[in-house]
């Protein structure tokens, strides 16, 4: 199985040359990285679409962690009117303020700026995210349990 | 700096970690039920671990600032509020001077504790500002809370000045502000009518009958209304012993489950006396003393052996949260 780090290296090996599409099975692990629809240099301004259009990226780590990283289509008439709910902060995120308990938001619900849409929890304390904006929530970019880096988008907004 | 008592509740009293050292004078321990939510209560604030906080039992007071004043609310879920809106508990909070705090429904838990930046201003007895209400001794005026009733605020720490400095800063015109982290309350049950407690055996465990050792860990117990601050009163299948027992008294400890000739267990708590003539079937494992502490009366309690290695363990696991807690708050804080 490959490593945390190897598979690092080979993101930025890829993302460094002139390949365009690149992939690669090595046991359990299936890494397919394309770059025609993905500007390095450009990734503020990349908005999600439709399911259809997004081609993901999967790998496991040593410890059998599961990272996402999206590729995803630009949309003109999308760019303007969406907002990303960045990370504050690296942690644990959590969309209850409980295991049990009700989310705190769901995709199609309206949230007002102040409101917390989840928690991030770091050395055992857990950290509230406020929306930020008024808008209704349009996608949810994390499971609860999954390790969230600082400036991670966590959710994305329709601007109201 | 002060608050003021509007109304008492049910049962408010200051108490801290517990008044050791004097128990072989027959003196009591007292102090906080459920420990753990006290030590967090005053982390939060930049307090001592130890220091004397507002025990609240299931009614909560109503308490008036006197001044601006950092607090925090942890344990059960008491339904604090200011001016109608909840206070958020298991955070720092920073209330402005005349801001009335209230306490309502029971929501979770059995009880709660508020701990203020700087600690209650009351003298020491035998060091420790518990308060032993059947002695009249500790706390305040050895006591519990009257309307009317001043409690001063001591000098707040430096660690209490920085958080001081990073809250009055989002205040605006709201009566107060909390910050936008908090703890998380496992220990809290869930489910009052299916509480786990986990327990060591106790010293006379051998001397039940086979039938009473299993029927105790496999049944549950039901916490009668007859539990107070001394001990939890349960009823459920009766616990007998294999034949009479003349027991010398010894010592007992916090969360001793002691077996009086009646068969009903009592679970020994903060102000249970120093020795005891019952023979003792269970002890609480200390990390679980504190979900005993937030079960109510009415509650149903099973209780599952553990051994006492893993009773250590979950104490060490819980220190290390504590103290890896206080290091992310004064992470927080700087």
């Amino acid at each position: 199985m490959l490593t945390f780090n190897e598979i690092k290296e080979i993101i930025n090996m890829v993302n460094q040359s002139n390949i365009q599409h690149f992939e690669l099975n090595h046991e359990v692990t299936h890494i397919v990285i394309d770059k025609n629809s993905l500007s390095a240099a450009k990734k503020e301004n990349i908005i999600p679409q439709t399911a259809d259009n997004v081609d993901v990226l999967s790998t496991l780590s040593a410890e059998g962690q599961e990272k996402q990283v999206s590729a995803i289509n630009l949309q003109d008439d999308q760019v303007n009117n969406v907002y990303k709910i960045v990370s504050p902060t690296v942690g644990t995120f959590y969309s209850a303020p409980e295991p049990e308990a009700d989310t705190f938001v769901k995709i199609g619900q309206q949230v007002n700026a102040s409101q917390v849409v989840c928690v991030l929890e770091a050395m055992k304390l857990f950290n509230e995210v406020p929306a930020g904006v008024n808008g209704t929530i349009m996608e949810v970019l994390f499971k609860d349990g999954e390790f969230v880096e600082y400036g991670d988008t966590l959710f994305l907004v329709k601007l109201a | 700096m002060s608050i003021k008592v509007l109304t008492p509740g049910l049962l408010t009293s200051i108490q801290d970690l517990g008044r050791y050292g004097y128990q072989k004078f027959g003196v009591i321990v007292s102090g906080a039920m459920d420990s753990y939510s006290l030590r967090l209560a005053n982390i939060l604030v930049g307090n001592a671990e130890g220091e004397g906080a507002l025990e609240i039992s299931l009614m909560g007071p109503s308490v008036q600032m006197e001044e601006d004043i950092i607090l925090a609310i942890t344990g059960g879920n008491l339904s604090p509020t200011i001016d109608g809106k909840p206070v958020p508990m298991w955070r720092p909070v920073y209330v402005t001077k005349g801001s009335i705090l209230k306490f309502g429904a029971c929501r979770a838990g059995c009880r709660c504790y508020l701990a203020v930046a700087g600690g209650y201003d009351i003298p020491l007895v035998m060091n420790s500002a518990s308060t032993y209400l059947r002695a009249g001794i500790g706390g305040f005026q050895g006591r519990g809370l009257e309307v009317g009733d001043v409690l001063p605020i001591k000098e707040l720490s430096e660690q209490s000045l920085r958080l001081l400095e990073k809250l009055v800063k989002k205040i605006g015109l709201d009566p107060f502000i909390a910050t936008a982290w908090y703890i998380g309350s496992r220990h809290i049950p869930k489910d009052p009518q299916h509480v786990t407690i986990r327990v060591v055996e106790g010293r006379q465990f051998e001397y039940f009958t086979a039938a009473s050792q299993k029927d105790l860990l496999n049944s549950p117990f039901q916490v009668t209304t007859q539990s107070d601050r001394m001990g939890y009163r349960l009823s459920g299948p009766t616990i007998n012993l294999v034949k009479p027992l003349e027991m010398i008294s010894e010592a007992v400890a916090l969360g001793t489950v002691q077996v009086p000739p009646d068969g009903n267990p009592i679970i020994l708590l903060a102000d249970r006396q120093s020795v005891g003539g019952y023979p003792k079937i269970a002890q609480v494992a200390t990390v679980d003393v504190a979900t005993v502490a937030q079960t109510k009366p009415n509650g149903k309690i099973w209780f599952e052996r553990i051994s006492l290695d893993q009773a250590e363990e979950l104490y060490c696991a819980r220190e290390k949260t504590i103290q890896e807690l206080a290091i992310a708050i004064g992470f927080k804080i700087i």
